[in-house]
């Protein structure tokens, strides 16, 4: 609320006969945009000074860093991610009704989908999936290249919803539920 | 008047000796502790304990299924050669094969979460000293890997210790009830053992030692390894309380005899030896009993902030703990290790006792965000170090009262043993053992072998020596709880010998 209220109280119970100040009408001072910007941002520096530094150096640090893996998945084409997804979909014998179930999905999201139920990997609930495959080329498993590529492109064209798997979304969406 | 020179002479009185007394100055500990066990300050919780279980399969199964491929390679039984399957469920009926995964021992007798909810049962805190064992047939031990589960079955399990979250390989066939029986196991063993002096650098130590002329005989070679062995001294189950008296004058005695007060100069000059004491848990007293004369009604009407009655806490036992650090840090440095009745978290790994809770010697720990270990170095339990060049891993004592639990008899040297040779400090957790949900890396797992494995809190003393494959030899001690024996533990930094100490009024 605004404080105009106690102002006017004050004002109108004193009786004085002057006009009182209105601010019915003129909340804020037109001022030129800029001034009023360097007006906001000046305590906020001092306060954000502090805290976002090391924050924005860590992000510049992983940016500026990609990993010599990184790069290899960068280089792998649509072409070589549809190769890959069709020589795992030759190895299904139950290619035809499930088919129907995979409609709606980019070989992306299928490859990714994959990827989450290979449990040689591990669990695919509680983590995300490019934690996941990092964590599984650590350990020296040797998940396929392919994988990190989609993980890239997503991440890339800012899709945020690739992150969780999509178990690991059904589970967490039944506990909401219940 | 008789003055004091006419007595002099006589010989009952004399003069006090010209001669400086002996000052022995303590040996220095080259100390160098590892933060394999630090938990990060935003730890998350989200995640299930599904990834424990998968890191150590993952990072232990190569290992074993390397031993298991040298020793049953080749193998005939009746006619047919034992074949390695990839997973579990892949092992198929009248076939003779083996396969790597993680042990399960379901017990009947273990504390069920869905038992206790189907039940209305509320637990808050984990059942102690409550055996598991049930002699009956009723445990089956299952092998498990992230495919499947299938029930062991077969003489040959009687001979192993085998408890929930040890990774082994079994040879056998599927029988017709769908068990595995078995005919052999395999185990990965000790994993490489580091050489000595691997982390830190050995001090030169013997140019301060010539200069005492008292000492023990010192070779003029300039080897760091000519001074006499420097000891380290270990101890647990201090069990400091507010009411229990019965060993406070033992604890009083340790004092003085750690810091050399009240024995001759001899033993000075060997206790001068020792370089280090090291904590290893329940430095604290569990909490006392119900006071049976107080009312219940009157406890519950007792001032309650916030459902908390600060009324029932008792400062007296951290006090103790402090008054007895801070006189003995000035001479000796420590290491601290939190057991399960000290103030630290419950689940393991636990984390370093802060240093709020010793007002007095807190002036000997460093500042928080410092590399360089204190005087007295509170840490985590387990814990991993270097001290004198050998590796040392330790704990307070949980994990082994833990897999007590699952075995009839109180083997405890041979579970320590066996806990190397799996090369999993706590196996049972997270089952039976609280523990944090790792994900992205579980530091039970053993990568490199410890020249001493010490488990504190222990009901009696036990040492053993165990050799592995590749040559490596770990000491194993179980350090016992001074508040029940009385006993405190020396070894020696260049042989690794133990002796025991009893401080007996």
């Amino acid at each position: 609320m605004p404080a105009t209220r106690k102002s006017s109280r004050l004002s109108s119970g004193v009786g004085s006969k002057q006009s009182t100040l209105s601010f019915n009408h003129k909340v804020t001072k037109s001022v030129p945009k800029s001034a009023k910007e360097a007006a906001l941002d000046k305590p906020s520096p001092l306060a954000k000074e502090i805290v976002p530094e090391p924050e924005t150096k860590d992000e510049k640090a992983v940016e500026e860093v990609p990993t010599e893996i990184e790069l290899k998945a960068e280089k792998v084409s649509a072409k070589e991610i549809e190769r890959y997804w069709s020589k795992i979909d030759s190895t299904r014998k139950a290619k035809a009704a499930h088919k129907k179930h995979g409609e709606g999905l980019s070989t992306g999201e299928k490859v990714l989908r994959y990827f989450d139920v290979s449990s040689h990997y591990g669990p695919c609930i509680g983590t995300s999936r490019m934690k996941r495959w990092q964590r599984a080329q650590r350990l020296g498993l040797n998940p396929p290249i392919e994988v990190l590529a989609v993980l890239l492109k997503e991440e890339a064209s800012g899709d945020k919803n690739i992150e969780q798997a999509h178990m690991d979304e059904l589970m967490n969406s039944t506990a909401a539920g219940a | 008047m008789v003055t004091l020179e006419d007595v002099l002479d006589s010989g009952m009185l004399k003069k006090p000796s010209e001669d400086e007394p002996e000052v022995l100055e303590r040996s220095d500990s080259d100390y160098h502790p590892l933060h394999t066990f630090t938990l990060g300050k935003d730890l998350q919780y989200r995640q299930q304990f599904a990834d424990i279980y998968f890191l150590r399969l993952t990072k232990i199964k190569p290992a074993v299924e390397e031993i298991a491929s040298i020793a049953w390679e080749g193998t005939v039984i009746g006619g047919e050669t034992a074949k390695r399957v990839e997973r579990v469920l892949d092992v198929r009926q009248g076939e003779l094969c083996w396969v790597a995964g993680t042990v399960y021992v379901d017990m009947p007798l273990k504390p069920n979460i869905l038992e206790d909810v189907s039940k209305d049962r509320w637990i808050s805190a984990p059942s102690t000293a409550q055996h598991y064992f049930s002699d009956d047939g009723r445990d089956a031990v299952m092998l498990e890997d992230d495919s499947g589960r299938i029930r062991l079955v077969g003489s040959v399990l009687k001979s192993h210790i085998l408890v929930t979250g040890c990774i082994i390989a079994a040879m056998g066939t599927e029988n017709i009830n769908g068990e595995f029986d078995v005919i052999d196991i395999q185990i990965a063993d000790l994993p490489p053992q580091p050489g000595r002096w691997e982390l830190s650098k050995p001090s030169q130590n013997d140019t301060k030692k010539e200069p005492k002329p008292k000492s023990e005989d010192v070779e003029m070679s300039g080897s760091p390894s000519a001074a006499p062995s420097k000891k380290i001294a270990f101890v647990s189950g201090l069990e400091f309380s507010g009411t229990d008296t019965s060993h406070a004058m033992d604890l009083n005695l340790l004092l003085e005899f750690l810091l050399g007060d009240v024995v001759d100069p001899a033993t000075q000059a060997e206790l001068s030896q020792i370089s280090r004491l090291i904590i290893a848990g329940n430095s604290i007293a569990s909490e006392a009993k119900e006071h049976p004369a107080e009312d219940p009604a009157e406890r519950k009407s007792a001032h309650k902030k916030y459902g908390y009655d600060s009324s029932s806490y008792n400062p007296l036992p951290s006090q103790l703990l402090d008054k007895f650090l801070s006189e003995l840090l000035p001479s000796m440095p420590i290491t601290l290790l939190p057991g399960a009745h000290d103030p630290a978290n419950a689940s393991y790994p636990q984390q370093p006792i802060h240093a709020a809770m010793f007002p007095k010697a807190r002036a000997y720990t460093v500042l928080p965000g410092s590399t360089e270990p204190g005087w007295l170095d509170t840490v985590t339990n387990p814990w991993e170090g270097e001290v004198e060049g050998w590796r040392f891993l330790g704990t307070g004592g949980q994990n082994l009262d833990d897999m007590c639990k699952y075995v009839p008899d109180n083997n405890r040297l041979g579970l320590m043993e066996a806990m190397c040779r799996w090369r999993c400090s706590a196996p049972t957790a997270p089952d039976t053992l609280w523990a944090y949900p790792f994900q992205d890396d579980e530091p039970f797992v053993m990568k490199k072998c410890p020249h001493l494995y010490f488990v504190g809190c222990q009901p009696e003393f036990g040492t053993r020596v165990i050799q592995g494959p590749d040559g490596q030899m770990v000491r194993l001690i179980a350090v016992p709880s001074f508040a029940a024996t009385r006993e405190i533990i020396l070894v020696d930094t260049e042989t690794l010998d133990v002796s025991r100490v009893k401080i007996a009024t």
